[in-house]
């Protein structure tokens, strides 16, 4: 006989997770969750008989919103609020600055340098000690006064003859290529839909531990979230809307409470 | 739009603010027409050694002459054609 869970009153101890999925396709499972919220609403107006009095309640509007914060940046997550999809990529173009010494006339970069021929490094500014800007150079197909070349091959800059002592710092940015998975946020392109799984334990009142699973079969999330960046630690806030749909599978749910046992 | 000088002829244009990632070509970042863009490619190309410099004809001014004749010849004889 399989046991019957008591469940008449129970704690939440722990939030686990909440993953995200496409029917079978996993999105994202936020692991390291701060805090998650769901918002149950529902509006309700008084249906009014002789003087006033309350003959009943007219209820309507019944909504639900979950938020969070997860702890870490969720890349799948960060997808979904975006609606485009990480590509990778063995040429992504990554702006890189970087500070070299000139030697002989010369100094060497240290990645190549990518952009129109002729313009990959564009400017080059010369600064003093003290990091201040002394001179700008324009990069052309031969050195002379205010202009210094590039050669690919070999990631070099060339200065004109004797203009620069060696040590003479000089500042360049430039775009290089990288390794990467990259996720634009196209103007074009708006937050998708998932369906949302919250892993959660609990304890009933006699110290039982229980696990919970809070499903939301759709999940509309907002496209509007901030990622601050500044002296705290970067968090990955999140919210989304429930939707009833008008689908049959939905049974009209906006989420579905399951609790049952470890074993 | 930002300015920009024309490193070919070193007129002031305006030039495309959006930064090209590739090693394309795009003569906007460099001049200000398609022309002197073309120029500086070839300049930069000679430069790295992935072309050689075309040689300069030497133009004679024996050959200046032949060539302005010829051409007055071409053009009296065609206006010959028409009024006859």
């Amino acid at each position: 006989m399989p046991k019957i869970v008591d469940v008449d009153d129970i704690y939440i101890t722990e939030y686990d997770t909440l993953e995200g999925y496409n029917g079978t396709e996993h999105l994202f499972t936020l692991d390291e969750l701060q805090n998650v919220k769901i918002s149950n609403s529902e509006d309700a107006s008084d249906v009014k008989g002789k003087k006033g009095r309350r003959l009943g309640r007219l209820k309507q509007n019944k909504s639900v919103t979950i938020s969070g914060t997860s702890g870490i940046i969720s890349g799948g997550l960060l997808a979904l609020q975006v609606g485009s999809d990480f590509t990778t990529s063995d040429t992504a173009p990554i702006k890189y600055s970087e500070d070299v010494t000139i030697t002989g006339n010369t100094a060497v970069i240290s990645y190549a340098a990518v952009g129109t021929t002729g313009n990959e490094i564009a400017k080059a500014y010369i600064k003093d000690e003290n990091s201040f800007e002394l001179e700008l150079l324009t990069q052309d197909a031969t050195v002379s006064e205010g202009k210094f070349t590039y050669t690919p091959d070999t990631k070099t800059l060339t200065f004109n003859e004797g203009a620069y002592a060696d040590g003479t710092v000089v500042t360049v940015h430039y775009f290089r290529s990288v390794k990467g998975a990259v996720l634009e946020n196209n103007s074009e392109k708006f937050s998708g839909k998932c369906t949302l799984y919250l892993n959660a334990r609990g304890e009933d009142t006699c110290g039982t531990v229980h696990l919970v699973q809070i499903e939301i079969p759709v999940a509309d999330f907002s496209g509007s979230f901030d990622l601050e960046m500044s002296d705290s630690q970067t968090t990955h806030p999140f919210e989304a809307t429930s939707l009833a749909g008008s689908c049959r599978k939905l049974n009209g749910n906006y989420w579905k409470y399951t609790v049952f046992d470890i074993d | 739009m930002s300015m920009s000088v024309c490193r070919i002829c070193g007129k002031k244009y305006k030039s495309c603010s959006t930064p090209n990632t590739t090693n394309t070509f795009r003569w906007r970042d460099v001049a200000c027409s398609v022309e002197c863009g073309e120029k500086y490619l070839y300049n930069i190309q000679v430069s790295r050694g992935l072309i050689k410099p075309e040689p300069v004809a030497e133009v004679t001014e024996t050959a200046k002459v032949q060539t302005t004749e010829s051409k007055r010849t071409k053009a009296s004889k065609a206006k010959a054609q028409i009024t006859e």
